[in-house]
């Protein structure tokens, strides 16, 4: 009997070729790991410039984005309720708040900055998401994040943005949303709404103590 | 010597023209739609796509010899699965913008059918260097239905080619914003599957 013909060599052949390509790809990925997890950190950091009131060189490379984040970039603390600072010569520029949700497909990470009144928004970007591309992916371009550094603010009660259909008018608390994305938009407009209501119910509360 | 010739005449034939993956068997559709509005993002996913399916043939066919064919098929996908793993780390690590673009699309190349197609009906049972052969002008076959969609939709969709604006397209031209948009994937991938099946039965007729 050949050994290709016995009844264990089928599995055996499963067994010995998928422990050598899994030890090949669990060493590769060893390898490019630290590399991945840079580039995770940089598009955070990337985010949180971008929706922040600072200005940022569309064209600015990892490093000078990295620079520019450790000089004027602080972790949350006790008074910000999970936003980060942003400092500028030693004054305060606004509040970076992140958010994450579920999105149509997978979770959606993304921040939303606020002037130092803590109500103008300064901008919104995402670092991690997996919307439709072309539909619900169209968040991450400019021409929707747009709206959002165009001094909206939040309302001082209810909800604090209201996203309307795509070309209806606007007020200063309404922004368009995107035809074709219902679906991401409405769990965006939901993940957004509920942290800055959050947030605004916390900072206002830390404000005034009684 | 003519024989070997005539082999690789053929899998360079048959992966660009007479069985074009994507215009002759109509494989590897979903992707041919989704990654098709801008070329940069096309010509990579091509260059991935090409890749892998030219390495797991090589792969395939260099280990059917004590493959049992009871699960031959699971290592064809064990062995597409490694390199498409592989090439989306690369993506991750030294491209992360370009990770971002493509989406899930990297990792779905493990279910595109022209891979596991040429496995089955070609790599299986040829020796390595012909399917390789044969794996790599498959994919360039791909390729170049893909890259001629995408031409079309960023020229007349964005006004640019490979990011740089072209000249009249992004100045006097209306941009047909339906291009960029997932129905002009479908009416630019009809058109060009339409303009080359008529120039090949043409041509067939001609003979």
């Amino acid at each position: 009997m050949k050994l290709r013909d016995r009844t264990w060599y089928p599995v055996a052949y499963m067994f010995v070729v998928t422990a050598a390509f899994s030890v090949v790809l669990v060493g590769f990925s060893r390898v490019t790991r630290e590399r991945v997890e840079a580039n995770r950190l940089l598009a955070f950091e990337r985010a949180v410039l971008q929706a922040s009131s600072l200005s940022v060189a569309p064209d600015a490379s990892g490093p000078e984005l990295h620079a520019l984040y450790a000089r004027s970039v602080r972790d949350p603390d006790a008074g910000s309720a999970g936003a980060y600072r942003v400092i500028e010569n030693g004054s305060l520029r606004g509040y970076v708040l992140p958010f994450e949700g579920r999105g149509f497909w997978d979770v959606i990470k993304g921040v939303i900055g606020l002037a130092p009144d803590r109500r103008t928004i300064t901008g919104i970007s995402f670092y991690a998401q997996r919307e439709t591309p072309g539909l619900g992916a169209e968040i991450v371009k400019p021409r929707f994040r747009a709206q959002f550094t165009g001094g909206k603010r939040m309302a001082e009660e209810g909800e604090p943005l209201v996203f309307k259909l795509e070309n209806e008018p606007t007020g200063p608390t309404e922004v368009n949303a995107i035809t074709g994305a219902s679906q991401t938009c409405a769990r965006l407009e939901r993940i957004v709404n509920d942290r800055l209501a959050e947030w605004r119910e916390a900072m206002d509360k830390a404000e005034s103590p009684e | 010597m003519t024989a070997r010739e005539s082999a690789a005449r053929q899998a360079v034939l048959d992966g660009l023209w007479r069985n074009n993956p994507v215009f002759r068997q109509i494989l590897g559709i979903c992707s041919a739609l989704a990654v098709t509005n801008l070329l940069l993002n096309t010509a990579v996913m091509c260059a991935a796509l090409t890749l892998t399916t030219a390495m797991s043939c090589l792969t395939v066919s260099l280990l059917r010899n004590w493959t049992p064919r009871r699960v031959r098929m699971m290592v064809q996908v064990l062995i597409i699965a490694f390199y498409v793993i592989i090439i989306d780390l690369v993506l991750k690590a030294f491209w992360p913008a370009m990770s971002d673009n493509l989406g899930p699309y990297v990792g779905l190349i493990i279910t595109n059918c022209i891979i596991m197609g040429r496995c089955e009906a070609f790599a299986n049972s040829h020796r390595p260097a012909p399917s390789f052969a044969d794996g790599a002008f498959s994919g360039l076959g791909y390729s170049t239905v893909l890259l001629a969609v995408a031409f079309f939709r960023e020229l007349l969709g964005m006004g640019t080619l490979f990011g740089i604006a072209a000249p009249f397209f992004s100045t006097a031209w209306d941009k047909w914003i339906i291009m960029v948009m997932p129905p002009g994937a479908f009416f630019t991938l009809a058109c060009v599957v339409w303009f080359l099946r008529s120039r090949q039965a043409a041509l067939e007729e001609a003979k």
